[in-house]
């Protein structure tokens, strides 16, 4: 153990810096096969909504996904993922609860999703004046 | 819970993937230090282009060549193994010579100082290397084995047999034993560690800057005609001394050399010792 401390320890800056870029390769080529999961939030989004109502609502919900690294990187999930909820069930103006469904949630189908929060929103409907 | 974005352009989404990234590092960092420390032939330049080849391979998308790295990978390490499998044993085994504790006596050397001193009236040069912890055994040819203690006597009718070649050196340990003469380098064996040659030193002290370079023998030869005496150790060669000033200087480079093998014995030591602690089973 005194020789490994010894070592770490060591002025070999150039070698501790290659070891570091080769050790990360090494990791990114073992990984970006790997199924990760990643938790990021996503806009929240409603359509069909009467002319003369409005919705005041959280703007983004939460959401976990299991997918492999590389497909994670290479779908920007802020940009591609989104969460659009029919609102033409609203009739009148008053705070509602509405539930979340997972087909609500827009994911490529390379994408697993595994969770969201919340699963049912609370929303405040308002009439336009 | 913030997690910088550049983190994310790198794919690395949690922080257990620093940690296996810092392990990765650690191995290879090891496996480096490892590989440098080889005082024959270092293989940290090839380890490196291999490493360099495989991500090439890899990220340029050479199938075949990543496959063949992947699925041959094993094969690849036991070639590397096989072939440098002298250079990799001597990483794994120190090649010392074990001894038991005892004063070093270099008395010897002064025997020995006279012998050579006696040669020179005799117009003969005396050419010896000595050696200290590091076994010359392979890098030494000889023809002539004695394994024998100094004394004036043999040292004498060595020096002044027909068999002596004034040419060659003559194989002595720091313990004072004689263990044969008429000993040449064996450069063949270490061709690939030295390409440099410097025309204006004579072959022995080129080969002796060599191998003292990587081993922790002293060489020295005695001139008949100054009358004075040539040390090499370390790489560096100091001339023209006095046959006096001479023997004080090899009385301490051996003395020197036995200080830092015990300081070095020690903490391999306290290292064994430490991880016996840590195999053993509590209790």
């Amino acid at each position: 153990m005194k020789q490994v401390y010894k070592s770490i320890n060591s002025n070999n800056h150039l070698l501790k810096l290659s070891s570091l870029i080769f050790g990360y390769l090494f990791w990114l080529i073992l990984a970006s096969s790997q199924n990760v999961n990643k938790t990021f939030d996503i806009p929240l989004c409603f359509y069909s909504l009467k002319n003369n109502l409005e919705i005041i609502a959280p703007e983004k919900i939460i959401i976990t996904v299991n997918a492999k690294r590389s497909d994670i990187y290479n779908f920007d999930l802020k940009q591609a993922a989104f969460a659009n909820i029919d609102a033409s069930q609203i009739q009148q103006a008053g705070q509602q609860k509405i539930e979340i469904k997972e087909n609500d949630i827009f994911l490529h189908n390379r994408i697993k999703l595994i969770n969201y929060y919340p699963s049912t929103l609370s929303i405040q409907i308002k009439e336009k004046k | 819970m913030y997690w910088p974005d550049y983190f994310n352009k790198l794919m690395i989404f949690q922080a257990i993937d620093i940690f296996e990234i810092f392990v990765f590092s650690f191995v290879i960092y090891y496996f480096s230090i490892w590989l440098k420390n080889d005082k024959q032939k270092n293989l940290l330049a090839t380890f490196y282009c291999t490493l360099m080849l495989f991500f090439i391979a890899h990220f340029a998308n050479m199938i075949a060549l990543t496959s063949l790295f992947i699925i041959f990978w094993p094969v690849v390490l036991t070639i590397f193994i096989l072939i440098h499998q002298n250079t990799l044993q001597k990483n794994f085994i120190a090649l010392k010579k074990i001894n038991v504790a005892q004063i070093i006596q270099t008395s010897w050397l002064e025997v020995f100082m006279r012998s050579s001193l006696n040669a020179l009236t005799n117009n003969k040069q005396v050419t010896a290397i000595i050696e200290c912890k590091d076994s010359l055994d392979n890098y030494l040819q000889s023809t002539f084995k004695v394994f024998a203690p100094i004394n004036k006597d043999l040292l004498d009718t060595l020096i002044n047999s027909e068999n002596f070649a004034q040419d060659k050196m003559i194989w002595v340990d720091s313990e004072g034993k004689i263990h044969a003469i008429n000993v040449n380098w064996n450069i063949k064996n270490t061709n690939l560690w030295f390409n440099e040659t410097n025309t204006e030193l004579d072959q022995w002290q080129q080969d002796s800057i060599i191998f003292t370079s990587k081993l922790d023998a002293i060489a020295f030869r005695t001139y008949p005609e100054k009358h004075t005496v040539d040390i090499i150790m370390q790489g560096k060669i100091i001339s023209d001394l006095t046959p006096n000033n001479a023997l004080i200087l090899l009385s301490q480079l051996i003395k020197k050399s036995e200080i830092k093998w015990k300081k070095s014995e020690k903490e391999t030591h306290e290292a064994s010792v430490q991880i016996n602690k840590f195999k053993q089973p509590s209790a």
